[in-house]
């Protein structure tokens, strides 16, 4: 229990620490993005038609003094160190309270969609291994590969004209990507000389796959699964626009509309920390796995 | 296999053929309007119908195919560049500066792209013409398009600059530019060339996504992803099943992009 216990602090510090080594860097990207867009000094009250030029121009100065990455970034991270995200353009509330109202629809959408794509996914790659026809393999490669070349956004039309939610949308955006992913780790696995030497001694398909194919394979699953996090974190955008789902991805787009740019830095952060969290923890389980191997 | 590349290869020639000989095809402009045929259904003259302002659907559809193929491409060229610069100038730096300019890469490519992406697209110049709109639209996909390429680039360059040739040239006074232009990136041109097909199909299902969101190519100019954001109001699908054209001409071209260029990611992936 102590020896547990031990583990999980090592683990929520090796966590914490290179969040907090990466979410700045992060923020200085974004920052950097922000000011190196061409449209950074253009302010939409300038095309006012009742403010003179001096005005604009005094306008443009003002937005021209911010055009500093690293000055709007440290002053991006002191206001988060005082818990202050400052205040939403669009919306004329603080960043923060917008954030605790819609953080809960996309942390649903993104679970189920996740575990459904996964459930999927790992249920066809499991039917596919243990079948062994080339015609269900072809016919499982063949529906991925379609699925995905259709840009998520469609996909969310697809499911909302099949009255579906939008964790069936994503569940529809992860599933392929996964599928690919997760046979090819597999099928590579399945053609390692011990798996052959144990299917040659008789082990039955169902014993070959969980004991001898999938354990050599769970490193790279746990890369796939965090990999799985960031396709999902992606397509919450156009997913949650075009089913009207009132999450991070619905706000953020209508940020980018509203040209907010205290909200959209948030939400950029928000799912950066995200996907970083998933891929610190998938990095802590591969080496964690390759440990007790060894 | 061969005949499913063939008939792929079939596909994306014909329609390049199609989307850049629309103007010879159709002998109109995507503008053009009938004004008495608005909202018309597929028929005689305009074969896909016509839009609410009664512009030929097809004509736009051939013209948004040339906007978004045409640019993609551009768009992945100029990731790919960006990512054998980076690459091969941290493998070529080595030590501490090639580890720093890495961890730095893994930092960018941990930001999901679609909300940098967005970062980007919110501060646009709010008065500039589509055409202006369209090719910032398509330079900001190359533009945050490199990181996944920097790694196998990096690794690859660290490969060639350990060989033979490498250090028979640095032994000869070659060094600089002349280094990296005349012997190091040719080098690295299969792990180019699959970051390049890589990211092909991405841009172009991420300018259909930007677009269908009322992000992208703004109008009238049309572009594949435009084309879609009638889909907003799913409802119209049902009724106007024709509106699918665009998605469907996308999705043939995304899939034999992707069959076609199996083969080179599959190098990629390996690297």
């Amino acid at each position: 229990m102590r020896r547990a216990l031990w583990v999980l602090a090592q683990v929520v510090c090796h966590t914490a620490g290179r969040l907090a080594l990466r979410l700045p860097l992060i923020a200085l990207f974004a920052c950097t993005l922000l000011c190196l867009a061409p449209g950074f000094d253009s302010d939409e009250r300038s095309l006012d038609i009742r403010l003179s030029a001096p005005s604009v121009a005094a306008l443009r100065h003002a937005q021209n003094g911010l055009r500093n990455p690293l000055r709007m970034c440290a002053a991006y991270l002191e206001g988060l160190a005082r818990g202050d995200l400052g205040e939403s353009t669009t919306f004329g509330v603080p960043v923060l309270d917008l954030a605790r109202e819609r953080w809960p629809a996309t942390c649903r959408s993104v679970l189920a969609g996740l575990g459904a794509g996964w459930i999927l996914a790992g249920g066809s790659t499991l039917l596919v291994m243990l079948w062994r026809s080339r015609a269900a393999s072809g016919a499982a490669a063949a529906l991925t590969t379609a699925l995905i070349c259709i840009p998520a956004a469609l996909v969310g039309t697809i499911v909302m004209l099949l009255d579906g939610p939008v964790e069936a949308a994503m569940a529809a955006v992860i599933f392929p990507r996964v599928y690919q992913y997760t046979s090819r780790v597999l099928a590579q696995a399945s053609t390692e000389p011990h798996v052959r030497a144990a299917e040659a001694a008789g082990v039955t398909r169902w014993r070959l796959f969980w004991f001898t194919c999938l354990p050599p394979a769970l490193p790279d699953l746990l890369a796939t699964a965090a990999a799985s996090v960031s396709m999902a974190l992606a397509s919450v955008v156009p997913l949650e626009v075009i089913c009207d789902s009132p999450g991070l991805g619905q706000l953020a787009w209508k940020a980018t509309l509203g040209r907010d740019v205290p909200l959209l830095v948030f939400v950029t952060l928000a799912m950066a920390a995200a996907a970083n969290l998933a891929n610190t923890l998938a990095d802590t389980g591969v080496r964690a796995l390759t440990r007790s191997r060894s | 296999m061969n005949a499913v590349r063939a008939i792929c290869l079939v596909v994306v020639f014909g329609v390049y053929a199609c989307a850049l000989g629309a103007g010879l095809l159709t002998g109109g402009s995507y503008e053009l309007q009938d004004r008495s045929h608005a909202a018309e259904p597929p028929g005689r003259v305009h074969w896909l119908g016509t839009d609410d302002l009664g512009r030929d659907r097809l004509v736009r559809l051939l013209y948004g195919a040339r906007t978004s193929l045409v640019l993609a491409p551009a768009a992945a060229l100029l990731a790919a560049a960006l990512a054998t610069l980076i690459g091969s100038g941290a493998a070529l730096a080595g030590g501490r500066f090639e580890q720093a300019a890495l961890y730095l890469v893994d930092v960018v490519s941990s930001t999901p792209w679609f909300f940098a992406l967005l970062l980007m697209r919110a501060v646009l110049p709010l008065n500039v013409g589509p055409a202006v709109s369209v090719s910032i639209t398509f330079a900001i996909l190359g533009l945050l398009g490199w990181p996944h390429g920097v790694r196998p680039v990096a690794a690859r360059s660290a490969v060639v600059i350990r060989s033979e040739f490498m250090r028979q040239a640095r032994a000869s006074g070659i060094g600089g530019l002349r280094l990296l232009g005349v012997h190091l990136v040719p080098n690295l041109m299969p792990v180019v060339a699959a970051h390049f097909w890589a990211t092909l199909p991405a841009f172009i299902l991420a300018e259909a996504n930007l677009s269908l969101l009322g992000l992208g190519v703004a109008e009238p100019l049309p572009s594949l992803g435009n084309l879609m954001s009638e889909f907003r109001d799913y409802r119209v699908i049902a009724e106007r099943p024709w509106l699918l054209a665009p998605a469907v001409l996308l999705i043939a071209m995304i899939a034999a992009l992707q069959l076609i260029s199996r083969k080179v990611t599959a190098s990629y992936d390996c690297t």
